[in-house]
């Protein structure tokens, strides 16, 4: 168009439109603007954004059936396809929002369930005294519940003990898991503060005190006393109770420490024991993770654990009990059957069914015994003889020991009072037994004994009808006096010694000993008389003094009677005369030795 | 000997009359000023040095559990609850205000009522921007003359007789 063309046309254009040119110009403008919005990503939300809530909310509000019919295949399709592209992302952005949603929803879920079965285990006196499946079932509520209620993690972090109107902290322990990082004293406080402030805001009608501060996972438990109140810091659930146990270490604490309690000025030093109180109570509250370790709890699979091993343990025993029962009965009569045996060195055990036996003997006598005895036990079937024979002469105490296990047989028999005296490889077999026959055995017994080479059998037979052995015997233990005295030699002690111990070991007490007197040194037939009465009496005296009974004695006096040297010159022949001898004799000869 | 003993002294006073900074200035171990807006109180602890018992041998260590009671008049109703058990208290005022030595019964009143026995010392604060302070003086000795309790002019900024004013209480409930 030529130039004066469009200067006639704007001139038209002025004449037709007039002011509202610049309105259209305005207008145009807003729309170039406006198209370059809506091409621009970026400004087109900026735009948008604004608005877009307000407008959506107000939308759901109206007509929130339509709002989720219209959006919902766009949003899920959506949704799906940034889900699967952008997983982590979508995570990432979401878990400030929805993780603390859930955790709280979760925590909270979980505090109402134990609450509920607390409560449920507090109105019961079920609580730990029988299992918990009937105490779920007693309760009425699921045990997986009451497992849960019972395995929640509880932890005392901290326990202050605060005066209840300054609020001056009197003692605080820390459990040693736990850390206290704030200055105590400001806490107990601003504790007493945040008591009091509450106290007064919201309960002004009601006198209650606040029980507890909840912040994160922890808490803060209050006990309120007459003069001061615990705070207690915690950590997870508090187990059924535990409010309870609470409340009595206040009351306790309370009990111990009322006097220094009440006239409180600040002054902790009569309540520094305190602290015990309150660790005792960290330290032994069976409830806490942070108790001293308690016995652990077989797991369920240490159960199943145990079982298996019990099992198995009853299948070997079942199969091996049997045989080994059988076996150790067999061994006790092993035992039985060498007990005569002198066994010292000699041990027994089984190899399989073999019978074998280890050690060492002084004699190939001894040791054939052993192969003997061993094969005449039933059951044996195999016997190994590996006991070697000793040519070290046995020790005395050895031979002794042996000679009474080969002899013990005869040691229930009356009138059996043998002494064996060993002197190397000589045994002297002395005092008495009751007939001829026992007197052979027990010679043979003793020359069975290891390393014996020499038996001297001197053993007397003695019983109630023959005493003549034994009184030749006692005739060796005449007692001799100094003439015309009544006292005899001081030399002759042992011959009472030897009768006391003879004559105490004798079984019957028809069996009297007759002590009789003599004296051969006086011209005068009484004087003699007397004389030999005083010794025997002498010699009784001396005899009851050893505990030998009156009543077992009989005294008798023969004067000059019986002398054994007609010599009265006082030598050693005439001596012979001055005496006191033995005899046993029985209740019969007792009568006639009376009439002499 | 030497003994610690815990003390519960409050700060006394109306709207910034410098209590809070009096205290910043004695302690440094306090919570967060938050509170004060919260709940109308800030704990703060500051342990004394040992002071002798007359002439004895005995030692007394005061560990000041300081109370600093703010918005007195926003929280009238439960500051007596925050008042309760206190040994002592500090009663602060402005000496640029004088309208503030004027309004103290208003708190003092009810902590005397419930603690008859606590100890009161009397703080003239902000010495420092007074040039003739004779009047405001005046009247502070005069104030706690009707109490027979001790005053003392102080500076929060400049620190003049806050250490001193803290002392003197620690003085005061050795003496009792």
């Amino acid at each position: 168009m030529p130039k004066n063309d469009q200067e006639a046309v704007d001139r038209l254009r002025a004449l037709i439109l007039g002011d509202r040119i610049d309105r259209i110009e305005n207008f145009e403008r807003e729309m170039q603007e406006l198209r370059s919005r809506m091409t621009n990503e970026e400004e087109l939300i900026s735009s948008l954004d604004p608005v877009i809530a307000d407008l959506l909310e107000r939308k759901i509000n109206l007509s929130k059936d339509d709002m989720a019919k219209a959006l919902s295949p766009i949003m899920s399709e959506a949704i799906k396809r940034q889900i699967t592209e952008t997983k982590e992302d979508v995570v990432d952005a979401l878990y400030p929002v929805i993780g603390q949603t859930i955790r709280k929803s979760v925590s909270q879920a979980m505090k109402d369930m134990v609450y509920g079965v607390n409560s449920r285990i507090e109105k019961a006196i079920v609580r730990k005294l029988l299992p918990r499946k009937l105490r779920a079932r007693l309760l009425g509520v699921p045990e997986s519940e009451l497992l849960v209620s019972e395995s929640l993690p509880f932890d005392i972090e901290q326990i202050f003990l605060i005066h209840k109107e300054t609020g001056i902290l009197i003692s605080h322990v820390t459990a040693e898991s736990a850390e206290s990082t704030v200055d105590q004293e400001l806490v107990s406080g601003m504790l007493t503060a945040i008591r009091d402030f509450v106290s007064e805001a919201f309960q002004q009608d009601q006198k209650q005190d606040l029980s507890e501060i909840e912040y994160g996972d922890s808490k803060i438990l209050l006990e309120i006393g007459r003069y001061s109140y615990i705070a207690m810091v915690i950590t997870g659930m508090e187990p059924a109770g535990f409010r309870q146990r609470l409340e009595n270490l206040d009351r306790r604490i309370h009990h111990i420490y009322y006097k220094e309690l009440r006239q409180f000025d600040g002054d902790l030093t009569p309540l520094q024991e305190i602290d015990r109180e309150l660790l005792t109570f960290i330290h032994h509250n069976p409830d806490t993770d942070t108790a001293e370790p308690q016995r652990k709890k077989p797991k369920p699979y240490h159960k199943y654990g145990l079982g298996i091993v019990l099992l198995v343990i009853l299948i070997v025993l079942a199969f091996r009990l049997p045989p080994y029962l059988q076996k150790r009965e067999l061994f006790y009569q092993v035992k039985s059957s060498f007990a005569l045996l002198p066994d010292a060195d000699v041990d027994f055990y089984f190899d399989n069914d073999t019978l074998l036996a280890k050690g060492t003997v002084n004699s190939f006598w001894m040791r054939d015994q052993i192969d003997s005895i061993a094969m005449s036990i039933s059951g044996i079937n195999a016997f190994r003889n590996l006991v070697q024979v000793s040519t070290k002469p046995p020790q005395k105490s050895a031979i002794l020991a042996q000679i009474k296990r080969n002899t013990a047989v005869f040691d229930s028999l009356q009138f059996y009072h043998p002494k064996f005296i060993v002197d190397r490889d000589h045994v002297s077999i002395q005092g008495y037994v009751p007939d001829a026959r026992i007197k052979r055995e027990v010679g043979y017994l003793v020359s069975l004994v290891d390393g014996i080479r020499l038996v001297t059998n001197d053993a007397f037979i003695l019983n109630e009808n023959n005493l003549s052995q034994a009184n030749y015997y006692l005739n060796r233990l005449t007692v001799f006096f100094d003439p015309d005295s009544v006292h005899f030699f001081q030399d002759q002690n042992h011959k009472i010694d030897q009768v006391v111990d003879f004559y105490s070991n004798l079984p019957s007490d028809r069996i009297k000993l007759l002590v009789r007197g003599f004296a051969y040194e006086k011209s005068d037939y009484y004087k003699n008389l007397r004389l030999s009465q005083k010794r025997a009496e002498y010699v009784g005296r001396a005899l009851e003094e050893k505990n030998i009974s009156k009543k077992s004695l009989v005294i008798i006096s023969y004067g000059e009677k019986y002398p054994l040297s007609f010599r009265v010159d006082h030598s050693s022949q005439s001596n012979k005369n001055s005496r006191v001898e033995f005899d046993l004799i029985t209740g019969e000869e007792h009568l006639a030795a009376g009439h002499q | 000997m030497q003994r610690v003993i815990s003390r519960k002294v409050c700060m006394l006073g109306t709207f910034g009359v410098g209590k809070t900074s009096l205290v910043r200035r004695f302690v440094y171990n306090r919570f967060d000023e938050k509170y004060l807006s919260t709940i109308g109180v800030q704990i703060s602890q500051k342990q004394l040095p040992p002071l002798q018992k007359g002439d004895s041998d005995e030692f007394v260590q005061y560990k000041f559990i300081l109370w600093d009671l703010a918005h007195i008049e926003k929280f009238d109703s439960m500051i007596k609850n925050y008042f309760r058990g206190a040994h002592g208290a500090f009663v602060v005022f402005d000496l640029t205000r004088p309208d503030t030595l004027q309004t103290y019964s208003s708190f003092l009143d009810p902590f005397l009522q419930t603690n008859p026995n606590s100890k009161i010392i009397f703080i003239g604060n902000k010495i420092d921007l007074i040039e003739s302070p004779d009047e405001e003086l005046q009247q502070l000795e005069k104030i706690a003359a009707c109490f027979k309790a001790p005053f003392f002019t102080t500076s929060a900024k400049t620190g003049e007789n806050v250490e001193k004013m803290f002392i003197k209480m620690g003085g005061i409930f050795i003496e009792d």
